[in-house]
Parts: C-alpha cells; structure tokens; sequence
C-alpha cells in the first residue's frame, strides 16, 4: 500500500519538474544561443592545420575507442581494443589474438565504457590510455605513441567492471568493481535467490608500473553485494583515498527498476586506497582463487602473449580499520566526481531532485569525531549531516556526472531532462542551463576530471540523435555535442555523431601528444621471429602440414608473388612484412577465402594471416591498402592442388625465386 | 708579428677551417611533393650520402624505381672514397706550406685544391646526369624524353616533384679555406716585396686582430648561409595565393573549383582576386569585358604540371590537346616551364598556344556560327 503511494507521489513530482525544468529550460534558451557563424569560426580548423586538443572517445558496445580533433569534430583513427576490428586484422592476425583471450576463451567483443589518461601528479601525462571493458571484466592499455592496444588485463570475481579504469594521481593504482555483484568464489553454483549470503561486491585494484605502464593486479576489497557503480580518485589533499558509488544497497536480485530503487539513500563507498595497499604489503587478506588472463604485447616481436593467472589477494574491510567508510547518499547515486582541489565529492542522485556535495575535509573530521550512523558488516556509515556540505537546487531531472573548470563551477550531465547545468562550487546555486541532444549521459570538459581543468570545451556525450541529423532508419548513431565554456555561458558549437556509443571521454592539449606519435616501426628493430628484412630473404617453408609464407611487401609487389606446391589440408602462414620506411605508407594482405579477415602492415611491422585452404584451384592474392600508384598490380597467385598431389614447393617474384 | 707569420698563419688557417667538411655536408638535395610536404632529402657529404631523415634515401629510392632511376647506394660511389684522402691530403700539404711559408707554395696548394674541387664538381654533375638519364628500360612509368636530374644548383619541377640543390655548409668553409690560403699568399707575397724593396714603411698589412674579425664575419657568413638556405616547402607563396578547390567560387562559370590544375585567377588592381574553374572560363570572363580594360589586371594561370603554382598567362603556354579533357571542354592545359612544355606536347599531343591565342580560341569557341567549322 505505501509503496504504491510513494510511487504515485514521486511521479506527480516528477510530471512538475519536466514541466518546470521545461519552462526552465525555454528561458534559458536564449542564453544558450550564438550566431551560427560565429559558433562556425570556433569550430573552424582549416585544411592543413591542427586541431587544438585531441579528443578520445569511448566506442561503448563498439569495443573501440575513437579519436578526435577538438574543436573540429573531425575523426582520426578508430582504435581497436576489446573487439576484433576486421579493417585492420586486430583481433584475427596471429599477434593480435592473444590480446582478446580469456579465462572465458577468445571474446572477439566488449562494452568498452571509460577511457582514462595516465597521470602525473594529478594531470594527464599523455603516456597511455586506459579504458574498461565492461561485460567480460577487464582493463586495456593503449600506448600513445603508437595509438595501439599493448596489454589486456582480466579482472576476476567481477560482474561488470563498469566502475574503472580511473586512476589514482600519479596512476598508482587503477580501479575496478563490480557493478553486478556475485560469489567472489569463481564458478559458484548457488540459487540466485541466495543473493544475501553467498554474493560479494568485490573491488579490484591493479597496479600500474610507472616506467612501463604494465599492469598487475594487486587485491581486491570484499564488499556487501551492493552494485558499484563509478568510482574517482581522489586529488591533492584527498588523493589517497578512491570513491565508488553503490546502488541496491536493498540487495535486490530481480527487477532492480523497483526493488533497488526503494531507500532513500545508497552509498558512497570511500576507500583509503594507500592504508589497504600498505597493510596487504604487510600480509594483510588472504589468497583466494580467481582466474584471469593477462595479455601484453611485445613491442620487439610486435606478438602479444597471454598468460593465465589463478589466485588474488583479497581483503577484508574490517581487517584494516579505519580504510573504508560509507556515506549516504541520496536515491542510488551513478556518477561521484572529485573538483579539482580534491575537497569536494559530487555524486549523480540519478534518481534525486537535487545534487548532493560532500566535503572531504569534513568527512575526515567526521571519521575523527566517530560520528557513525551504523556498522552494515563491520563498515562505519557516518552521519550524513555531516559530511554533506550542500545540495544544488533544481539540477534538472537525474543528474548523472559532473566535471570542473577549475574556476569554481561544476557542469553536471542531466539525463531525463536532456540538458548540461552549471553550477557554482560556492553558493552550490545552478548559474546557467543548455540543452543536450538528447538524453545526455557523460559529459567531458577539456581536462575537466583533472587538478587542473583547461576552461575550454565540454563535450556533451549523448544516448539518441533522434531528429538531430538526416535520418539513417530506426537505429542511429549516437551523438555528441561541442560546447564552449571559455565565456561565462555556456554556448552550443556542434552536434556530431560518433561511432557506437561514445561513453565517456577524454581530452588532452594536442602539443602533449603530437610529438611523441611514432611514423612508422623501425624494421631494424623488429624482433619478430618470423620477419622477413630483405626480398632475398623471402621464401616458403614446409613442416609437416604447416607452410609458412615468409614475404615482403615494399611499393608495388609481394616476394614471393607465386607460390606453388600448396595442398588441401595444409595450414599456411603467411609472415608478411612492410619493407616501408616511410610515414603512413601502408600494404595489406588479402587472400580468397580466408576465413578471417585482411591484415593491415604498417611500415616496418611484421603480421601473419592464417589461410587453411579448402579447395583446390588457383587463388589470387592482393594488397588491401592503396599504396602507391602501381596498387593494382600488387598481387599473386597460390596454387593449392589436393591433398597428396606431391606437387612441390616453388615460389618466385620475377626472377627471384625458388629456383 | 711579422708579415711573414701572419700569412704562415693564415696558411694555416686555410688547411684547418677544411677539418669541418669531414662532419658537414657539401651539398644538399631537396625534394617535395604533394604527398611529402615536408620534403625528402639528402645530403651529399666527402665521404658518405645520407638522408635529411633516417629513412629518405630508402625511401626516394623506392619513388625512383618506378621512373627507372638508379638506387643510390654511397657504397658504390668512387668519389665518395676518394674524395676524403684528397681533403686529408690538402689539410696536411696545407699545414706544411704554412711551416715553410713560402709564398709560391701557397698559391700551388690553391691551385691544386681548386683543380681537385672542379673535379669534384664535374664528378658530381656527371654522376647526377647519369643518376637522372641513365633510366632502366623496364620502369612502370616512362614518358618519352622525360629525365630527372636534379639541378646542381637551384630548383626544379620534375614532374610531381620540385627538386632543389644548393651548396652546403661544408662546402661554405671550403670557400673560406680558399679565401685566407689567397690571403696567406697575397700577406706573404706583400712582406717579400716589402722587405726586397728594404722600405720600412708603414705596416700595410692588415692587422692580426682585423683578419681575426673578417674571420668571425666569414663564419657568421656561412652561419647565415645555411640558416637561409632556400626553404623548400614552398613556392615562395603564402598559402592564401592558392587556388582552394571546393571553396573558389568561379564568377564566370559558376560554381566552385574542383580541380585545382586547371585553373586561373585575375588579381585587380585593388587586389581582389577571382578565381575560375578553367582557363577557358578565365578566358571567356575576359571576353565579355566586365573589367575595365584601363586597369591593370594580373591575369595568372595554374600551372598545370606543378597543380597549384600560378604563373603569368602570358609567361605560359597552352598545350591545346585532344586526349586530356578539362573541365569546361576546351582542353587547355597551361604549363610554365619549356621541358615540360615539350615533355606534355610529346605525351599528350597537339599545339602549343600563346595567350592570345587561347583567347582567340575561346572567342571562336563561344561564337556559334560561321567561325566554327
């Protein structure tokens, strides 16, 4: 009986608020307004010239991540991570495999959902980027200067590892969680309704190298099975404790849109990442199973390999007391975001009418004070009174993230009522409105999430286009939208679309990145066991049933470009390597009826296509990449006669050859 | 100091400042296109060829094979090996002559480092004419006549690609080493006359302090030399002097450029400037004499082998061809430079035409009737 009212209650004040927000909004139209040809000025990047920030976005279910010039919205190059990309091999050429294995087996495919710069003393570095994968859990590492994926990492114990990959200031650690809690013991067949007693939201901490970037994972903090949803780090004067928002704090299992929905406050989980890291030093948890695979790439042999691991440290909360705390938090928070000066703590109400501000300094002080509500499994939940410093009035409808201009206001995402709000970090009052098109979910501002924000551009990252472009059927891609913040208002620029879902974002200052972009992979240090360096060296080799293809690919032709001697039943690998030198001058590799996929060589790298031939005949063999004026002429033939023919191995570019 | 130590030093001076051409390069070829805006290169040095980046020769190399030029390989260059004994001889005669001092040996040594550089030079042009003519047979591309030598010195538009040569440092501090060993000789000549002459005199001779400046100044020279060198990532031109495709609209023919090559611009006197799509739209907005025939205007055309750079219609001829088709139908391709003007002519066939001629053309072409048969 009561829920029923409460919910007739809430959707009345819902129905008011769109209607409010509404008229809202209308008002604050016109502020939002510009000329288009000045809107047209700012984002104008001539031909030729260079953008002044590079933008990364998150594919969400594309698996990728994209690049972009800001404020041009012109798309640069679209980096394969967590799915297996067809255009350039990634996930189908022998080096690239292993990169997508798992403790589930090879997943061609994720949800890929935070892209996170590395850090130095809070500020992105522009050495790697780190982005999640969320349904089978894990974390990638994608080197800057090559802008590829070199290491894989999976996190076990884990059910959707959406609150990641955010780093610690100096990328100390990277985080993880569970946004579905499970049994932290792997593989456990228990009935679902068991929820309470044998599932665990476990939070996951990996430590990054700080001259090579490779991860490992290091513990894991053993939670209730509430449903961790984002987590930040902290910065300066709190950057040694880590946030995660939680929802389900009900420990519901089934129908979640209303049985998780029904406390008035969940939690904020804040974690004193440095005492946990120091007491697991000193043997605090205890060893537990899990597997996972740990891919990396050899940048010497351009292979990746997988390793598989079983076992993690897990931690207990009230073994290191004094490290983990809950703060209530109004209507199942999504989004915690840290301001630049490391004090405050905004959380995502998505559900609440307002935004709730906590204070870090007061929650140290309140951890001092012992003003604790309750325990709920040993974890101190202090007094919401007193760590809440302010509750922004009139946010829209279900703020969900926030981020900084490091000159004292906050830009907080609105959802249900499709708009970006600002509001001042010390009147905690909302100061300017601009609509989002439509249904906005993260929001990025240049460096925003960052000690040190550029007050430049806010790129709103939205769920639907809907009317915004010409239509393209009933499934479109999703947009985004280019603000500038420099002024005091906030002004539309552009509204783009994207590639899958672009989740999240970063940016960073285009001088911090484009020196360091690599032209091509210096052939003379290639290490890959199967290069080719010169055309003279190229030839075909026979062991058992396996052929192997050693080839080179320099402007206009294969050597070899005939081969003969192939058999039905064979295996063929074709080690192909780019001769090139020069910037961007790149071969492929296609065979018919390949059941994989072309693979693209970049100047001076090594990759090889499998090719299990089924049927004899004649077949060709071309570049892929339009490489040079003679493009068309790069091509071959291999010969596959049946199985037992006996014909013999030969092979030949021009005179060149087996004999 | 005596007259005759100042020349020994001078001498002296002349041989060491010849150290420096072991680590600098003599000469410097530069190559840009489209695709290489930044330019390939390489620099010629006594001992070795090597290239402005890591990998250019690698990579002119591979561009070369495709018009059947050689591979440039310094270990097959004689001159390169011989080249470094010839300079580590004149440095040690040269030391010796300045402990002997005498005038005369001076002037030999000159003469033998002078006979050794032209032959240096005429090994370099022999080698670059060969390196551009001698053509392999079996190139994908050929066009007849067509060959590739890069200037010895200045720039050169060979097709895609605008070649420049210029001396280089190394080759600044032979020139230097030339001057003080004829001052050497000029200082030490002057001293033996004096003497023989036994007038005492007034020192003549320039002071040790004023050489040591001309000295620094010469060095500053050749500072500045190389710091000047020509750039060879543009015309001279801003970029604003380009024809933009996509953007210009043609007032004549209407709509925007598509293809930069084959078009032209009017620049009035007041500066502004008209772009057109063709230069038979070019030539038919002149026709129908809209601009003030009293007024200066700059009447310039792409051209066409070059695909952006604009020259004077007057300068350029128009070959008049039936196998390429230009935009608006009267197949006129403008070219600046005689070579290619026959290179285009053999490749393509057909007339070469002046301006006015293009005109006159483009004024039977736009008058139906009884001029068109």
């Amino acid at each position: 009986m009561f829920r029923t009212h409460s919910r007739i209650r809430k959707g009345f004040a819902i129905a008011l608020m769109a209607f409010l927000v509404a008229f809202l909004a209308a008002c604050a139209g016109d502020s939002g307004m510009i000329g288009t040809g000045d809107a047209a000025e700012r984002v104008y990047v001539a031909p030729g010239d260079y953008d002044e920030y590079y933008g990364f976005f998150s594919g969400g279910y594309s698996g990728q991540l994209s690049v972009w010039g800001l404020p041009s919205a012109r798309l640069f190059k679209v980096i394969p991570v967590f799915s297996q990309d067809p255009e350039s091999g990634y996930g189908y050429s022998e080096e690239t495999r292993p990169l997508l294995q798992t403790s589930y087996g090879f997943i061609p495919w994720d949800d890929s959902h935070h892209p996170q710069l590395s850090r130095t003393d809070g500020l992105a570095d522009g050495r790697w980027i780190f982005i999640n994968g969320n349904n089978t859990p894990r974390i990638a590492r994608i080197d800057l200067e090559k802008f590829e994926t070199v290491e894989i990492l999976e996190l076990p114990n884990t059910g959707g590892n959406h609150a990641s990959s955010f780093p610690t200031s100096n990328n100390e650690y990277l985080v993880g969680a569970t946004r579905f809690s499970i049994p932290a013991e792997e593989d456990l067949d228990v009935p679902i309704d068991t929820y309470k007693e044998n599932f665990d939201g476990l939070l996951t901490f990996v430590k990054v190298d700080e001259n090579s970037g490779e991860m490992a994972l290091d513990f894991q903090i053993r939670m209730p099975p509430y449903h961790y949803d984002l987590g930040r780090a902290g910065m300066g004067p709190s950057s040694d404790w880590v946030f995660f928002t939680s929802y389900n704090v009900e420990e519901a299992h089934t129908l979640l849109e209303i049985e998780a929905s029904r406390y008035d406050k969940d939690f904020i989980a804040a974690v004193n990442w440095r005492m946990v890291a120091e007491a697991v030093e000193n043997g605090a948890g205890q060893d537990m199973p899990g597997q996972y695979y740990h891919n990396r790439y050899d940048p010497g042999t351009g292979i990746a390999s997988s390793e598989a691991h079983n076992g993690v440290r897990v931690v207990d909360p009230t073994e290191i007391p004094g490290a983990v705390f809950f703060l209530p938090t109004p209507k199942s928070p999504h989004g915690v975001d840290i301001d630049p000066t490391g004090e405050f703590i905004v959380a995502g109400g998505k559900l609440a009418t307002v935004i709730p501000v906590h204070s870090f300094s007061q929650m140290i002080q309140a951890i001092e004070d012992g003003r604790i509500e309750e325990e709920i499994d040993g974890i101190p939940v202090l007094e919401y009174e007193a760590t809440m410093v302010g509750e922004v009035q009139d946010p829209g409808l279900g703020p969900l993230h926030t981020e900084f201009d490091g000159e004292g206001y906050a830009y907080t995402s609105v959802y249900i009522s499709s708009e970006i709000v600002k509001w001042s970090l010390e009147t905690f009052e909302v100061v300017d409105r601009i609509d989002a098109y439509y249904s906005i979910g993260h929001l990025m501002l240049t460096g925003g999430d960052t000690q040190d924000p550029d007050a430049r551009y806010l790129v709103g990252l939205t769920k639907t286009a809907r009317d915004r472009f010409l239509p393209v059927g009933p499934k479109q891609n999703h947009p985004a939208q280019l603000y500038d913040v420099s002024g005091g208002q906030m002004t539309l620029l552009k509204d783009f679309p994207t590639i899958g879902e672009p989740h999240y974002a970063q940016a960073i200052r285009a001088d911090l990145l484009q020196p360091n972009s690599a032209r091509i992979y210096e052939l003379s240090e290639n290490q890959h066991p199967h290069v080719t360096r010169r055309p003279g060296e190229a030839r075909v080799e026979r062991d058992g049933n396996v052929v192997r293809v050693y080839m080179t690919s320099i402007r206009s032709h294969f050597t070899p470009d005939n081969i003969e001697g192939v058999h039905v039943g064979d295996t063929v690998y074709f080690h192909v390597t780019n001769l090139e030198q020069d910037w961007d001058v790149v071969h492929g590799i296609a065979i018919k009826g390949a059941q994989n996929a072309e693979i693209l060589l970049a100047p001076g790298q090594t990759k090889t296509l499998k090719w299990v031939p089924t049927r004899t005949g004649i077949y060709p063999f071309y570049c892929t990449a339009f490489c040079s004026a003679l493009h068309q002429e790069m091509q071959g033939y291999v010969r596959v006669s049946p199985e037992g023919a006996g014909t013999e191995l030969l092979w030949r570019t021009g005179t060149r050859g087996s004999n | 100091m005596s007259t005759r130590t100042r020349s020994r030093l001078l001498m002296a001076l002349a041989a060491l400042v010849m150290l420096p051409v072991f680590v600098s390069p003599l000469w410097t070829i530069g190559l840009v296109a489209p695709q290489y805006s930044d330019g390939l290169g390489m620099y010629i040095y006594v001992n070795d060829i090597v290239g402005h980046e890591r990998h250019d020769i690698q990579n002119i190399n591979i561009l070369n094979h495709y018009i059947g030029m050689q591979e440039i390989d310094p270990e097959t260059v004689p001159a390169l090996e011989i080249m470094p004994i010839v300079l580590a001889g004149l440095v040690i005669t040269g030391l010796l002559v300045a402990v002997i001092g005498k005038p005369w040996l001076m002037v030999g040594w000159l003469g033998a480092f002078l006979v050794a550089g032209g032959a240096g030079m005429v090994e370099f042009y022999a080698w670059n004419i060969d390196y551009g003519h001698n053509l392999s047979p079996d190139a994908p591309i050929r066009i007849p006549d067509m060959t590739y030598s890069p200037p010895i010195i200045g720039t050169e538009q060979l097709l895609n690609i605008r070649a420049s040569s210029w001396p280089h440092l190394g080759s600044l501090y032979l020139a230097i080493s030339a001057l003080l060993a004829a001052a050497a000789a000029f200082v030490g000549f002057r001293g033996r006359r004096r003497e023989k002459g036994e007038a005492q005199g007034g020192d003549a001779a320039p002071k040790p302090a004023s050489l040591a400046a001309a000295f620094v100044v010469l060095l500053f020279v050749a500072g500045c030399g190389s710091a000047e060198e020509p750039r060879l990532d543009s015309a001279g031109e801003a970029p604003g002097d380009r024809i933009v495709y996509g953007v210009d609209e043609d007032p004549f023919c209407g709509d925007t450029v598509e293809a930069v090559r084959w078009g032209g611009e009017i620049v009035t006197p007041a500066g502004e400037r008209l772009r057109f799509r063709s230069v038979e739209c070019l030539a038919g907005y002149l026709l129908e004499g809209r601009l003030d025939p009293d007024e200066a205007h700059q009447v310039r055309v792409v051209d066409f082998p070059h695909g952006w750079k604009l020259v004077d219609a007057s300068e350029a001829r128009f070959l008049h061809t039936p196998n390429l088709s230009s935009p608006d139908g009267s197949r006129l391709l403008a070219i600046e430079a005689p070579q290619m003007q026959r290179n285009l002519q053999d490749a393509y066939t057909g007339p070469l035409l002046t301006w006015e001629e293009v005109l006159e053309l483009v004024r039977e072409e736009r008058t139906p009737g009884e001029n068109r048969s």
